[in-house]
């Protein structure tokens, strides 16, 4: 097997921390029966509470889960206790022909993956329904950007000043007026703008910036029909409309060694999202896989930062495509040897300037960057390079001095979130290190 | 720009009050600004400020004006330990098994490894927070460590390391930890650097400079201690004072003997002893301290407690011209056997009697219910005084001679061990292993809880090679009640030996 995981990589894959804890304390091989492993898959049954003992699989191609126990996390302990003996003592497993729970898992997994690829099932829909419903909810939308255009005017009529004044429900108000009008996207804009007021020197500038955003939004869609098709995609999106998934299956999509740089989890609410970062080796691409889940629904493990992938990506129509989903994966993960992203900040920069003359509302722009210094000033993180042009590091970023301790004062290999303002770093490379923040 | 000013004043009074005037700018930034249509003032307003927006966003390039790079670390390090030692580090540091900790830092520093760069920052911030790991973690550090914490002040302890600023810009515990060490090499010249620094330090730092000194501690120093029993603060005296107790032929030791010898005879195999009458300034400034009161020897008893622990124990023996096991046997049956047994225990912890320490501990293992003031302490202190083989002999033999008497946490053994800090050899490990598989086996712990958290401490200290054939014999016993500390038992000493083979 060409996949030689760490630890590390395992415990990222864990739901929360005691999940970390309890997987740990089952990745003991006299906790197991038995331990085996073929080229696919490793398997193992577990002594737990019950009478029988739970039987506990992993396909390393993803890697992807099962465990027969009741537990509702994903991984599961068992699932994670496995996976670590296997990373630290792999001796501790037999070579063996998967038993009959192995293979049938496999089996089942496989013919899903064919009929995802397959054109999905066409759902009698009566396209008379369809287009009603469509042109209902473009009226709706168009409703509430009128609606919204109206607030806006009215709150740059009576000047920011007022605006300071006003209790986050002003914000909330109108976000909910949004959300009715099914403009999801434009709420969340309106709704994070109720913080800006209350952010210290400078928010005038700050929220003046974003109320810019939203107008520029405003006039693309009431102008949609006359713009060119990918910039119209990317305002339906920006405004709340979603590509549906399955009609992306059927397009054909970019064959890669997809290196798969960094992953980050947001929690709001009830609501978890999840960003993970590929970067095409031959196509220099980069793209994004995002999921959302509810509650306690799992979220993808078959991604993990530091690995590689062969697979075939399509993007989500966009004037500067990068959201996008793995249609079809070839391989098992490799390590990441090597990576080539921009080699300087100007060079960077002269990218995102392209980005977002595509896409003016592009929130998140990723950054590799080559040959990069870490650095500390004033209590502020920043990283330079050698043409002596630094970007600042997001403030909420706690992790500066792991940063510079892996750098040791030498250029290292970063890749990192750019949001136009600041930089999260979400890896990085040194001294054959590889860390994932 | 001017542009992005106005318009923000513009929109923080409001339209209503104020009207933007777009001066022309010759670029394609004034073009596009031209076509916005200056009669709608709102829209005029925010048209603009979207475009300069992101003209700003796409045109940022700052760059760094007189930054100085910080002088990258030295290249020529040692050797970093592999990535599985690492996880088992960032384990720990997470909090799984972190008491086992202080072992992995002895094995890495043993066999010369220093961390991984990107464990640097918590370990080093354990430490500031942790003072009695400091001197097991510096080993470790390597000069990537050493070269960071030089950047953070939280972690200044470690540069202690780099000695030549240490003594101008070092706070306590970096001096303590650095003249430590300096004391190890060459002690004089560690006196003599403290001496150079006594005026101008402040009294924590002489405080802790001054306990620097019991490393490599000799009658060189006495003249300099003396010289400290006459400072005007307590806390250098008190130090100095202990200091001198532990040097046998010092002259505050005489003194303390001349007090204490006409106060305890041995008179055919028994100890007879007189209280002293009270507390003189001389026995004052020799660091006797009269509001240290124990309740149960009274206010005199407890002056002559405190005047047993400064003189080495061996001087009764020479005077007496007995064996320790002789006289500690003939103080048992004095009126004052608790204070005489308490007073030499501490006395033998001070001067690093390893004999009498061993003799003391026989007794005290059966004189467990003996009202020490800090009997736990004291056991286990006693147990640190006798080396690694010592210590297991001695454990052995208190085995052979309760050999009898039910394995549980009322056996003598099992009160040692649970004070031990030092780790068991092969046969203590193999021995301890096969009374727990017959205890368990036998359910005889059923109703004794307290061997629970013995086991816990058994596992810190046991031969961690014995893992494998612990998990043989034990994890087949593992289920009940006894489940959980067996599994834990069990996985910690799996842990400890898979960790010991990852750093070699």
């Amino acid at each position: 097997m060409s996949t030689i995981w760490t630890q590390e990589q395992i415990l990222a894959l864990a739901p929360d921390s005691s999940s970390i804890k309890n997987g740990k304390s089952l990745a003991v091989r006299h906790k197991w029966l038995s331990l085996s492993y073929n080229e696919q898959a490793i398997w193992g049954e577990c002594k737990g509470s019950g009478k029988n003992p739970y039987r506990t699989q992993i396909d390393l191609t993803e890697p992807a889960f099962k465990c027969s126990c009741p537990s509702r996390k994903f991984p599961c302990k068992h699932g994670l206790g496995l996976f670590l003996i296997f990373a630290n003592a792999k001796d501790n497993f037999n070579p063996s022909s998967p038993p009959d729970w192995v293979s049938q898992w496999l089996e089942t997994r496989k013919q899903k993956q064919i009929n995802q690829q397959k054109a999905p099932a066409k759902k009698t829909v009566d396209p008379k329904a369809k287009v009603k419903r469509a042109e209902q909810r473009y009226n709706k939308v168009k409703a509430g950007m009128e609606d919204l255009e109206l607030w806006l005017r009215d709150l740059l009529r009576q000047g920011l000043a007022v605006a300071q004044t006003q209790p986050y429900s002003f914000w909330d108000t109108a976000a909910a007026r949004l959300v009715d009008a099914q403009a999801g996207g434009v709420a969340r804009l309106i709704r994070d703008m109720g913080s800006i007021p209350h952010t210290g020197t400078g928010w005038e500038g700050r929220l003046l910036h974003r109320l810019g955003n939203v107008y520029l939004l405003l006039e693309g869609f009431k102008r949609l029909e006359s713009l060119p098709i990918a910039l119209q995609a990317d305002i339906r999106n920006q405004i709340g409309w979603t590509q549906t998934q399955e009609e992306l299956f059927t397009k054909v999509g970019i064959e890669d060694e997809w290196l798969i740089l960094g992953q980050r989890v947001e929690e709001q609410d009830a609501l978890k999202s999840q960003r993970i970062w590929l970067w095409g080796k031959a196509t220099l691409k980069a793209a994004l896989i995002l999921n959302f889940v509810y509650g306690k629904q799992i979220l993808d493990t078959s991604l993990v930062p530091g690995t590689s992938i062969q697979a075939e990506l399509v993007f989500f129509d966009s004037a500067y495509p990068l959201r996008a989903i793995v249609k079809t994966r070839y391989d098992q993960p490799k390590q990441i040897q090597q990576i080539q992203g921009y080699s300087g900040i100007k060079a960077m920069m002269s990218v995102y300037a392209q980005a977002l003359s595509c896409n003016p509302w592009l929130e998140k722009f990723p950054v590799l960057l080559n040959g990069v210094i870490p650095l500390q000033q004033q209590g502020k993180w920043l990283i330079r390079d050698d043409a002596n042009h630094q970007l600042a590091v997001m403030p909420s970023f706690e992790q500066g001095w792991e940063l510079l301790a892996v750098s040791g004062g030498y250029p290292v290999d970063l890749f990192g979130e750019w949001n136009g303002e600041y930089l999260l770093p979400l890896s990085l490379w040194a001294e054959d290190t590889f860390l994932s923040f | 720009m001017n542009l992005w000013q106005d318009l923000i004043s513009t929109a923080l009074v409001g339209t209503e009050r104020q009207t933007l005037k777009t001066p022309a700018i010759d670029n394609p930034l004034g073009k596009m600004l031209h076509h916005l249509d200056s009669n709608d003032r709102e829209g005029s307003l925010l048209g603009a400020a979207a475009a300069i927006a992101i003209y700003q966003k796409a045109g940022k390039l700052s760059t760094a004006t007189a930054l100085s790079l910080p002088e990258p670390c030295n290249q020529q390090d040692l050797p970093c330990c592999n990535p599985l030692a690492g996880q088992h580090l960032t384990m720990m540091l997470s909090g799984e098994y972190n008491q086992v900790l202080p072992e992995w830092l002895t094995v890495a520093a043993k066999v010369g490894k220093r961390i991984p760069p990107q464990c640097l920052p918590a370990l080093l911030t354990l430490g500031k927070r942790q003072n009695h790991l400091q001197s097991a973690i510096l080993p470790v550090l390597g000069k990537r460590g050493l070269w960071l914490a030089g950047q953070n002040p939280e972690w200044s302890y470690a540069t202690s390391e780099n000695t030549e600023s240490v003594w101008k810009t070092g706070n306590s515990n970096a001096l303590q930890l650095a003249l430590s060490k300096l004391r190890q090499q060459d002690p004089k010249q560690a006196r003599e650097q403290l001496q150079e620094n006594w005026q101008s330090n402040n009294l924590d730092e002489n405080v802790a400079c001054l306990q620097a000194l019991e490393t490599g501690l000799s009658l060189d120093d006495e003249p300099f201690l003396n010289s400290a029993l006459d400072h005007k603060r307590k806390a250098i005296r008190d130090v100095a004072a202990k200091l001198l107790a532990q040097l046998p032929e010092s002259e505050l030791c005489e003194r303390m003997i001349q007090r204490v010898l006409p106060l305890i005879q041995l008179q055919e195999d028994m100890v007879e002893v007189t209280l002293p009458t009270g507390c003189t300034k001389d026995a004052i400034r020799d660091g006797i301290d009269q509001s240290q009161y124990s309740s149960t020897f009274g206010e005199k008893g407890s002056l002559l407690l405190q005047m047993l622990a400064c003189i080495p124990p061996s001087v009764w023996s020479q005077h007496w011209e007995k064996p320790p096991a002789a006289i500690i046997s003939a103080a048992e049956d004095s009126e004052w056997n608790k204070l005489l047994i308490e007073g030499w225990a501490k006395a033998a912890i001070n001067s690093w009697d390893v004999s009498w320490a061993e003799d003391l501990l026989q007794v005290c293992s059966t004189f467990y219910y003996a009202n020490f003031q800090y009997k736990q302490q004291i056991i286990s202190k006693l147990l640190g005084v006798l080396p690694q083989h010592r210590a297991d002999a001695f454990i052995l033999k208190i085995f052979t001679d309760y050999e009898d008497q039910a394995f549980n946490s009322q056996h003598p053994v099992v009160r040692l061990l649970s004070h031990s800090s030092h780790y068991w050899g092969v046969e203590l490990s193999n021995l301890v292993l096969s009374k727990i598989q017959e205890n368990l086996q036998d359910n005889h712990w059923q109703n004794d809880r307290q061997m629970r958290s013995h086991m816990e401490n058994f596992a810190l200290y046991m031969e961690p090679s014995l893992a494998h054939q612990a998990i043989t014999t034990l994890s087949p016993l593992s289920q009940g009640n006894w489940q959980e500390a067996i599994d834990n038992f069990l996985s910690t000493l799996q842990f400890r030996w898979e960790m010991i083979q990852a750093l070699q």
